[in-house]
């Protein structure tokens, strides 16, 4: 079931997977973390997967495959669009234009990377919840 | 006895003497001509028509008196020592526009005739007689005379004027004058004149002249010319000048064109001066414009670092504050010492945190001051008490308004002036009194106006008060508080990184206005700030 779907984290830093698995350890939640460095492996997953992810997670700044530019590739490809995985950034730039270049793109969310574990755990049971409960194509 | 002698023959003789003398009379008189007869060496006038006594002005009064007698004006003119040789040499005289002098109207005038002394024989062939023919051609020769003064003039004129003047006579535009300006130009000597211009110069042809000449002098159009150029030899190389030329067709009596007066004024220094000055100022805007695309990329280098800074300083920080609290939470238990290092670790990065993000904030100011839209600062006030709800809510501040002001500003920027003085103003509070906060406005009048010296002569300025109750500040730090990172209070009292102020300063500055505050310690501080209202 979607609930237990997989959450997708793609970011080129290593240290936020990290990060989120420890929040996600600390939370209770135990949905499995799939992590993808780079925006061009994390999209042949989503094309080709049976597995029916429950969220995805995704940088803004990363070398090669943009944050940006993964979601716009996503739009644009039938399969992988269909699969309608709810898609926030989570990153550490907000300026204006990021935010609405990324709306642009259709996103569930953009989020700025709270400097406190503590406020960053919030951030992810925040959101974690809202897809809890949120009705979704895929269910 | 009477004694008749036969005079018949004599009488006859008379009478045909005297029918001649008749004859010759009335010829005389009737002669279109003036016309006299002188008698006798004493050159006594017997005869003189109404058209030579109106020359000689005196009246009929003459006829009878010798010519020196009737006409004593003559005394000194050559015309009686003239008559009296003619007497003695029997040869006849002829002038033309000869001049005497003679008083008319009893004015002594000159006048020219065309006149004819014959001396007249009598039957032994000795000359007893003059006979003069005269036609009055004063006017004439005045005309000619008066016409030759005039070319002579031209011809001075010419010679002597200080641009260039030439004058081209015929089809074949023979240089009839040349000024020494024009020979000059030319880089001739006087052997030119006299000679078809395009001998003369032979340089000068195919570069289209000849057509401008002609069609001077067949249309009898003018024409003129600005800094055209025309090649010509100086001192053996051809050189190519700038002149503003002028042709005027030169008309005779009957209208026919003759020929063509030019004027040449070498405009080539002028020219190639101007030249020059476009050159050098094509060259500037060549070195504004890339000082211009230097600016420009110096600009967008610095859009970038400050991105660069934003993200890239503050992903590192970031992870000082997470990690740490991960650590801190690792470790469990921890004595109260660690307990506060960690904290001091993490207090410590959150405020580099706040420092990089307001120096990029500050230094991004410069870039988007390019869109004025009409902002109204009143709805502004009512939207940033909103946006402070919980601090208001909090403290149990007032903040009221009246008479605020639109006008063109940028939007952003005023919403981070005004936020950050209402923000000051939520802060610096005094222990247990509500803050109270009025904003006000008023036009800026011209008295006013002249204290600032910094601000735009032209423009219509509203000042803009915002009194606050809080715990004030002493006047000396005045102008301080405006500096940036600059703070009163260090941080354990009051949160805040020092550059709210510094910010609402170039905000202002950006605008054209000003802003400065008076206070008094522990009664509240007063922001006014002068802003063009239109």
């Amino acid at each position: 079931m979607l609930k237990n779907g997989p959450i997708i984290l793609i970011d080129d830093d290593a240290d936020e997977v990290e990060i989120l698995r420890d929040a996600l350890q600390k939370l209770g939640i135990q949905n499995e973390l799939i992590w993808f460095s780079d925006g061009l492996s994390a999209f042949s997953y989503l094309k080709t997967t049976e597995a029916k992810p429950l969220l995805i997670f995704s940088d803004i700044n990363m070398p090669g495959v943009s944050g940006i530019e993964l979601r716009r590739r996503i739009t644009e490809d039938e399969e992988a669009k269909r699969k309608s995985v709810p898609f926030v950034f989570l990153t550490t730039a907000s300026g204006t234009l990021a935010i609405k270049e990324a709306y642009a793109m259709c996103v569930q969310g953009f989020f700025q990377k709270p400097p406190l574990f503590d406020d960053y755990m919030k951030l992810v049971k925040q959101i974690y919840d809202y897809w809890q409960v949120c009705r979704h194509p895929n269910d | 006895m009477q004694v008749a002698i036969d005079v018949t023959e004599q009488v006859t003789a008379r009478k045909k003497i005297e029918e001649s003398e008749e004859k010759f009379r009335s010829l005389i008189e009737e002669a279109p001509v003036a016309t006299c007869l002188f008698v006798g060496r004493k050159l006594t006038i017997e005869v003189a028509n109404e058209a030579m006594i109106r020359v000689w002005g005196k009246g009929p009064s003459v006829i009878g008196k010798p010519l020196a007698e009737a006409l004593p004006e003559l005394e000194g003119q050559h015309f009686l020592p003239l008559l009296d040789d003619l007497y003695t040499t029997g040869k006849s005289y002829k002038a033309k526009g000869g001049r005497a002098d003679l008083v008319v109207d009893g004015k002594l005038q000159n006048f020219y005739f065309d006149y004819d002394f014959k001396p007249l024989r009598d039957t032994a062939g000795g000359v007893y007689a003059i006979m003069e023919t005269a036609i009055d051609v004063t006017a004439q020769i005045l005309a000619k005379k008066a016409l030759e003064e005039n070319e002579r003039n031209l011809r001075n004129t010419i010679l002597q004027a200080s641009f260039a003047i030439c004058i081209f006579r015929g089809p074949q535009f023979v240089i009839e004058i040349a000024n020494e300006s024009m020979l000059q130009f030319w880089g001739k000597g006087k052997e030119v004149v006299g000679k078809p211009v395009f001998e003369a110069l032979p340089e000068v042809k195919g570069q289209g002249y000849e057509e401008i000449l002609s069609g001077v002098l067949q249309s009898g159009n003018p024409f003129s010319a600005n800094e055209l150029s025309v090649t010509l030899p100086r001192a053996g190389v051809l050189q190519t000048v700038y002149v503003n030329f002028a042709y005027e067709p030169i008309r005779e009596f009957n209208g026919s064109i003759s020929g063509i007066m030019a004027t040449t004024i070498d405009v080539t220094d002028q020219v190639l001066a101007r030249q020059k000055i476009e050159e050098v100022v094509a060259e500037r805007t060549k070195e504004l414009a890339a000082a211009n695309l230097s600016l420009e990329r110096n600009n967008r280098e610095l859009e970038q670092f400050a991105y660069i800074a934003s993200h890239d300083l503050q992903e590192p920080l970031r992870k000082v504050t997470t990690f740490t609290q991960m650590l801190k939470s690792n470790l469990g238990e921890v004595d109260a010492k660690s307990a506060t290092y960690f904290n001091k670790i993490t207090a410590s990065t959150l405020r580099m945190i706040d420092l990089v993000r307001d120096v990029l904030e500050f230094s991004q100011l410069s870039n988007k001051q390019r869109v004025f839209e009409p902002m109204d600062i009143g709805a502004l006030i009512d939207d940033l008490t909103s946006d402070f709800e919980l601090a208001i809510e909090q403290k149990g501040a007032m903040i009221s308004h009246r008479d605020l002001p639109t006008f063109s500003a940028n939007a952003l920027q005023m919403r981070q002036l005004f936020g950050n003085l209402l923000s000051n103003a939520l802060k610096f509070t005094r222990e247990g009194v509500p803050p109270v906060i009025s904003i006000s406005s008023a036009v800026l009048s011209d008295e006013e106006k002249e204290v600032h010296k910094d601000l735009l002569p032209d423009i219509n300025y509203c000042i803009i008060t915002v009194e606050d109750n809080g715990i004030g500040f002493s006047e000396e730090h005045a102008e301080k508080i405006f500096s940036i990172f600059q703070r009163l209070h260090g941080k354990t009292e009051f949160a805040g990184t020092g550059i709210g102020l510094a910010l609402c300063k170039k905000i202002a500055q950006n605008h054209h206005g000003e802003i400065w505050a008076t206070s008094q310690p522990g009664s509240g501080t007063t922001f006014h700030i002068i802003l063009p209202c239109k």
